[in-house]
């Protein structure tokens, strides 16, 4: 059954348009409204299944028309869209409230990233091909119970035996894995060694047995997280990326990968739910128009979003001079800096919505941060303070790397 | 056009000159013989061509943009220079903008080369009343905060007839009979005076604009303003952080720098980004308020409130992470938070900012 309207029967070909920003805008703007036009709706109150579903189809419908792998620069296979094009596409999916394509976020980025970087030429015709042309879902299996900020202290062991390693361990706060292939793993690989130096990086293939998955609920109700079990599970050697004990190395080459258009599509989506809301305020004639402390605060985040959009574009324009753009702080600055705007932000909305906004109200299934639910907005804006390196993690990085205080 | 690379070369020549001939000493003996400015370091800048930066080459300046003048606001606000410039500078640019050529003629090579130095209120209630008819106008009345107006030559004032009709004038000091009298403000760094004015005539060559004119580039001046101390005090709360590193990398506590300790070395994190943020918004602001973008109101209006809240929030700490040295009249620190918080309140404060901008926003969301 298909989950996205079909309201329009024409074809698109947003790519062709590419020299032309005017035209590229107004084909991606066309494409998105016939696809996701009320996809809400469907996505209310469903199941983590259906949502998969949608995943898939959603994830079908970018491939159909090459947006999903736009990005990749043309040595991955893609066709290395211009960072104008990309913002103009994000700017786009935002403005439309387009759902995101978080299952693939692995296998759109992570992969191809880790792949290109370090793996052999033989995963990469493998499993990038794989991502591209059968949709395979990559998590992610870094964090263990006892390695979350601390991640290089993971436990999880991967022992040589002959062609294969054997990987004991447990893995947690692994997202979709419940409906992934393939994972990411850092597994230890010496543990004599300095806890840095011992780690590995590898692919695993999650119908491997003795693999177990199971899933988290999480505290908004949703369950998207995955706790991952290994036990005497076989990896064969040339699933290794990079050399042995050098997967801590692997790992922060390609972590922070996409991370600029992300946070620019992030922000995007932002700026668009202040206007909204401060649009369906006015229409309400909601009380916090008019207390000043209220109505300040809201314009501090919205001064806050702005100066985030700023940076971000001061990044891109950067990034489109000097490719690698070195040890650049800014990355992490913006990291750091959504997150606590996001947290802050969602519990504003919280706030000023009184009692009357911790009504029940279903979920909808793929909204990110802006939903109709501002708990559910809320609390998941802790995804954002904790999850690829925690707050504190992030000020610890910006403090000793890039302000060079002692450690 | 001037490359961001040119930017980065000439804002780190205004730096090394500021360093040498605003250094922290001479910033000091300024301070013992306020309201004086640093007469040596004003010679020198005007013969450099700073206060001549934005004016037109047809009137003896630089003819260069907004981001040369945001470098030059961010080093005066680092070094926290002792010398009239700010005022000039938007004095400069009202003459640039509404001027008539005669106007621009008297005016604009005397600013560029540092002879005159201009003044105008920080505040925008601050009005003299104009009586008279047609041209022939007279002043009355107070104007409470003029920025460096015991120094200046050239006043840019604004007033009111009965009628409520706004004028936008700019006065030579010689012309007046007025006085003009130091407002001592706990920020000994920066100097207000104030003017009241006793019916004194005002020739019809003053006049800027009136009217609905008068309104306008009143509104867009304040914008400028309000842009260019952002520029300085960013400048300023950058220059802190940088020393409250330092600081906190020598100074040893419990038997280890206290810059190791996470509790410190976080909230200079926070800062660090706000900074960035507040700067990249800031730079944003005046490319707007530049190309007279629709948005440039709102963006300026928020980008200097967003500026100030930063600034005040890295003086703050800056003081508190020093500990007890940085309570002293010795140090440094002072000086940045009374500067922040005299910053705040000119050209409006954060909230009236707030809420102009909300006011726009709204506005637009209907």
């Amino acid at each position: 059954m298909s989950l996205l309207l079909q309201t329009d029967d024409r074809s698109f070909e947003p790519l062709a348009f590419l020299d032309d920003p005017v035209a590229f805008r107004a084909e991606v703007r066309a494409w998105l409204a016939s696809k996701t036009a009320g996809w809400q709706s469907v996505m209310t109150d469903v199941d983590e299944e259906a949502y998969a579903e949608f995943q898939r189809q959603w994830f079908e419908e970018l491939m159909k028309v090459g947006l999903a792998t736009a990005h990749w620069p043309k040595e991955w296979g893609g066709i290395g869209m211009s960072i104008a094009n990309q913002m103009i596409m994000y700017e786009e999916i935002a403005r439309a409230e387009a759902p995101r394509p978080s299952m693939y976020t692995i296998s759109l980025n992570h992969v191809p990233a880790t792949l290109f970087a370090f793996g052999t030429q033989g995963q990469r015709d493998r499993y990038v091909t794989g991502v591209k042309e059968r949709g395979e879902v990559w998590c992610q299996g870094f964090s263990e119970p006892n390695a979350g900020s601390d991640l290089a202290a993971l436990r999880t062991r991967a022992v040589r035996k002959g062609d294969v390693f054997v990987v004991n361990g447990q893995k947690i706060w692994s997202s979709m894995a419940m409906h992934a292939r393939y994972c990411l793993l850092l597994a230890r690989t010496d543990p004599e060694a300095r806890k840095h130096a011992g780690i590995s990086y590898f692919i695993l293939d999650l119908d491997s047995p003795g693999v177990t998955r199971r899933a988290i609920r999480q505290a908004t109700g949703r369950a998207e997280f995955c706790e991952i079990f290994l036990d005497d599970v076989e990896i064969p050697a040339e699933s290794l990326i990079g050399e042995e004990n050098k997967g801590w190395y692997v790992a922060q080459a390609t972590l922070s990968a996409e991370r600029g258009l992300m946070i620019f599509e992030l922000t995007e989506r932002l700026k668009h739910d202040m206007s909204d809301q401060l649009r369906r305020a006015r229409e309400a004639d909601a009380a916090w128009l008019r207390d000043d402390q209220q109505r300040r605060q809201f314009m501090k985040y919205y001064s806050q979003m702005l100066g985030l959009s700023a940076l971000v574009h001061q990044m891109l324009e950067e990034l489109q001079h000097n490719p690698e753009m070195g040890s650049s702080m800014t990355p992490v600055y913006m990291k750091l800096h959504y997150a606590q705007l996001i947290h802050a932000y969602t519990e504003f909305l919280l706030q000023v919505g009184g009692l009357e906004a911790q009504l029940h109200e279903p979920l909808i299934f793929g909204t990110g941060q802006h939903s109709p639910n501002r708990m559910n907005d809320y609390i998941w804006s802790y995804a954002w303070t904790i999850s690829g390196g925690s707050n504190e993690i992030i000020r610890n990085i910006i403090a000793e790397r890039g302000l060079g205080l002692p450690r | 056009m001037t490359t961001e690379f040119d930017i980065k070369d000439l804002q780190s020549n205004f730096r090394k000159l500021l360093e040498i001939e605003s250094s922290r000493e001479r910033i000091r003996a300024a301070i013992e013989t306020k309201p004086a400015i640093c007469a040596s370091l004003w010679r020198t800048i005007s013969e450099l061509g700073w206060p001549s930066l934005a004016i037109p080459s047809a009137h003896g300046g630089l003819d260069m943009g907004g981001a040369e003048v945001a470098a030059l606001a961010s080093e005066l606000g680092r070094s926290l220079a002792v010398v009239p410039l700010l005022s000039t500078l938007i004095v400069s640019e009202a003459i640039s903008q509404s001027g008539s050529e005669s106007q621009k003629t008297k005016w604009l090579p005397q600013l560029a080369a540092g002879e005159a130095i201009g003044s105008l209120s920080v505040t925008s209630s601050d009005f003299a009343e104009a009586f008279g008819e047609g041209d022939e106008l007279s002043l009355c009345g107070r104007v409470r905060f003029l920025l460096d107006g015991m120094h200046a030559n050239v006043l840019l004032l604004f007033a009111r007839t009965a009628d409520g009709e706004d004028i936008a004038a700019i006065v030579e000091r010689s012309q007046l009979s007025a006085l003009a009298t130091y407002r001592e403000t706990a920020d000994p760094t920066r100097h207000f005076a104030e003017v009241l004015f006793d019916g004194g005539r005002i020739g019809a060559d003053s006049v800027l604009a009136r009217g609905d004119a008068a309104v306008r580039l009143r509104d867009r001046l304040f914008l400028y303003g309000g842009l260019l101390v952002a520029m300085e005090s960013l400048g300023a709360a950058g220059a802190l952080l940088e020393q409250t590193l330092e600081y906190l990398k020598v100074r040893v506590a419990f038997g280890q720098p206290i810059g190791t300790f996470q509790a410190l070395k976080h909230r200079c994190a926070d800062h660090a980004v706000a900074i960035a943020a507040s700067k990249a918004m800031a730079n944003d602001a005046l490319r707007q308020w530049a190309s007279g973008s629709d948005e440039a109101a709102h963006r300026a209006a928020l980008a200097s409130a967003y500026a100030s809240q930063t600034f005040e929030a890295m003086a703050d700490d800056a003081l508190q992470l020093h500990g007890g040295i940085g309570l002293t009249w010795e140090h440094d620190c002072h000086l940045f938070l009374k500067r922040a918080k005299l910053n705040r309140e000119l050209f409006g404060s954060p909230e009236s900012k707030l809420d102009a901008a909300f006011a726009q926003l709204a506005c637009e969301a209907v």
